[in-house]
């Protein structure tokens, strides 16, 4: 007759038992049940077998030489770059210095309002870093705003329309899809000069924003910061959060997030 | 900026690079195709570089760096998504969603019948995904069960119960092939 409470033990230490990981009471107790219950041990031949077979049947293969420069060329370290320049290394310390002062004492005001960093904020930083280092054209590369305007309404569930800014100004380069905050969120990238500019859209619905730090431009509110080297620009138009990340200088982005937020 | 010390970023690039040829099988086993493994793991390196100050030393390197490709690997897959469904999806409609690619539908799977008998590539490529996933990094990897645990951020008997139900689904596909 089965004893099956000691079936019970077999079945969830079976792993640890293949592993040779049991404490050796135990492990005695789960040989002594294998040698007497048919069912558990033709179990364990099983998962024996099909591991075997996984760990001498996939193939273990070297990453191409492409990837390896690839890989090697990210974890190279870079020069830093600032609001798009190539600074010289006296004014790269020189900013980097006044940036250190700068951030200490907004992070000391942060801390003292007890405010954190809402998350849009991360996330857009997060994924338009993405973008930059991976240099690769948008899921749908196009110039053709209405194009894009169809496939994302497809793709997230919601209409954007693009906003088009200064066109002779700034290029549009496409549509792509992310997902953070638990949504599907639409990605518009742009062009100006060399520079990435993406546009992160999302219904605003449950979405943490910067409770202060919106300031009047031409009568339209917009929020200006920097994360991480990228400035920040987030406004809200209808049921819809826009969220503008670039390299591009302060004034150069506030510029571009205005001509988009008047479109 | 607040960076951590030129040493620690060699040390942890260092570090990071040996875990290269894991990465890659671990993606080709997830992406399939070895465009999409490229790019999977060149964006774990982008990711790991820069949340390296997230990573604690002397902590568990290899198995920080599968959690990032494997959440990279499901953002990926929304980016790719064809037949997003906007609403609960309908289980025999084909489209897929996160839940999906999570495994809550694949932890529901029919009878082991339906599934169709091929060789031992084509069947760990029909597993859903969190099976296939426990059982590449067990069974190709060695990871342990706290290791593949802690990547794929769940208990340690869901672990265990996917890998032996993996397994099992596998015998089933690789019994009569070649009959």
């Amino acid at each position: 007759m089965m004893d099956t409470s000691t079936c019970q033990e077999t079945q969830e230490y079976l792993q640890e038992f293949m592993d040779d990981t049991l404490a050796p009471d135990q492990g005695g107790r789960v040989q002594a049940h294998l040698e007497t219950c048919q069912a558990c041990a033709s179990d364990l031949a099983v998962q024996r077998d099909i591991r075997n077979r996984v760990a001498a049947g996939v193939p273990r293969r070297e990453p191409p030489a492409e990837l390896r420069r690839k890989v090697s060329e990210i974890l190279t370290p870079k020069e830093p770059r600032v609001w798009g320049l190539l600074p010289r290394p006296a004014l790269q310390w020189g900013l980097a210095f006044a940036t250190l002062v700068l951030i200490s004492l907004v992070s000391l005001a942060v801390l003292n309002r007890g405010e954190r960093i809402p998350p849009i904020l991360i996330e857009a930083v997060n994924d338009h870093h993405s973008f930059v280092m991976r240099g690769t054209p948008p899921t749908e590369p196009t110039a053709d705003p209405h194009q894009v305007r169809k496939w994302l309404a497809a793709k997230v569930g919601f209409e954007v329309d693009p906003p088009m800014g200064r066109p002779a100004d700034l290029r549009f380069m496409g549509g792509d899809v992310t997902y953070f905050l638990e949504r599907r969120v639409a990605c518009l990238l742009y062009g100006k000069g060399h520079t990435l500019v993406s546009l992160f859209v999302l219904p605003d619905q449950g979405v943490e924003v910067p409770r202060t730090g919106f300031r009047r431009v031409d009568g339209l509110e917009i929020y200006v910061t920097s994360r991480e080297g990228y400035g920040v620009a987030l406004w809200k138009k209808g049921d819809l959060l826009y969220t503008l990340v670039t390299e591009l200088p302060p004034d150069e982005l506030v510029g571009v997030a205005k001509d988009m937020v008047r479109t | 900026m607040f960076r951590a010390s030129k040493g620690d970023a060699a040390t942890f690039q260092h570090e990071a690079v040996k875990h290269l040829t894991s990465l890659y099988n671990f993606a080709l086993g997830l992406a399939k195709n070895e465009e999409d493994a490229a790019d999977l793991v060149q964006e774990t390196y982008l990711r790991a570089l820069r949340f390296r100050h997230r990573f604690q030393p002397g902590t568990n390197l290899r198995a920080w760096l599968f959690k990032i490709l494997r959440h990279a690997f499901i953002d990926n897959y929304w980016r790719r998504s064809r037949e997003p469904a906007l609403e609960d999806p309908d289980p025999e409609s084909g489209s897929a969603t996160l839940a999906e690619v999570e495994g809550v539908r694949g932890e529901q799977a029919g009878p082991l019948d339906r599934l169709v008998r091929v060789d031992l590539k084509e069947a760990l490529e029909q597993l859903p995904d969190p099976f296939r996933t426990a059982i590449l990094l067990s069974d190709v990897e060695g990871l342990s069960i706290e290791e593949i645990a802690e990547i794929m951020e769940s208990p340690k008997n869901t672990v265990k119960t996917r890998l032996f139900r993996g397994r099992q689904m596998l015998r089933k596909l690789l019994s009569d092939y070649g009959n």
